[in-house]
């Protein structure tokens, strides 16, 4: 996907006549759209065949926006990496859904849910942000990661919160909080890499 | 018209590069490698 993606960039740069550094940017500015449209597009797709379309997109919006301030572990090609968040958000919404959600218990959710944001914001405060040698993070850049990651933790804790009371009343809301206590958990535990086999590239 | 085509998408790449290089990492798990007028 990288090669076509950079074949493209090639020939615009060429029609427009950009240098190097200006197509190095249209490259990677075209590849974060292409790489997250695809990944989004499967994951709604996959969502709505079984059934489980929101839970899906609250694993994956969670994942992703507190990852754009926390950083994480990468996976070591962009194949690999559509794959594994196609079949996490999926297993996790068809666990939450259909597992979870009738075995539902508001004192084991609320047990997890204090247990979770205590360890996330542990880690958070340690680790995050983490970066990567193909994006490497400035020490003032850190500290304003930092702080969003925890302005974004503290965001989800609400929604939990909210989950929890609403799923009385609304009890597919108890299926949204545990999807997004995935998302969470997935994002904190890559911010542990020797947990996961992917690669910190 | 090609041109006109290939200027919108250089455009909106641009654009969605320079987003991407205010954050953390990319969104998804794969971060490629950034290119130098973006770092910090």
């Amino acid at each position: 996907m990288e090669n076509l993606v950079k074949k493209l960039a090639h020939r615009i740069a060429q029609a427009l006549d950009y240098d190097s550094e200006k197509e190095a940017v249209v490259a990677y500015g075209l590849f974060a759209m292409i790489l997250t449209s695809i990944t989004f597009l499967l994951i709604g797709i996959i969502g709505i065949i079984v059934g489980t379309l929101v839970e899906s997109l609250i694993v994956f919006l969670s994942v992703s926006i507190l990852r754009k301030y926390s950083g994480g572990a990468h996976a070591s090609t962009s194949e690999r990496c559509t794959l594994i968040g196609v079949v996490f958000c999926t297993a996790a919404a068809l666990l939450s859904r259909y597992v979870l959600f009738p075995i539902y218990d508001i004192w084991l959710m609320l047990t997890a849910v204090i247990l979770i944001y205590l360890f996330s914001y542990w880690i958070i405060y340690k680790r995050a942000p983490v970066d990567s040698p193909n994006k490497p993070i400035s020490d003032k850049k850190k500290i304003r990661m930092k702080k969003g990651s925890l302005i974004v933790l503290s965001v989800y804790l609400l929604l939990s919160i909210a989950g929890m009371l609403l799923g009385h009343a609304y009890p597919h809301f108890k299926a949204y909080g545990i999807s997004l206590l995935f998302g969470v958990c997935w994002q904190i535990l890559t911010l542990v890499v020797p947990i996961f086999k992917l690669h910190n590239k | 018209m090609m041109t006109k085509f290939y200027a919108f998408l250089a455009a909106v790449s641009t654009l969605v590069a320079t987003l991407v290089a205010s954050s953390a990492c990319w969104t998804v798990i794969y971060q490629p490698e950034e290119p130098m007028s973006l770092r910090d």
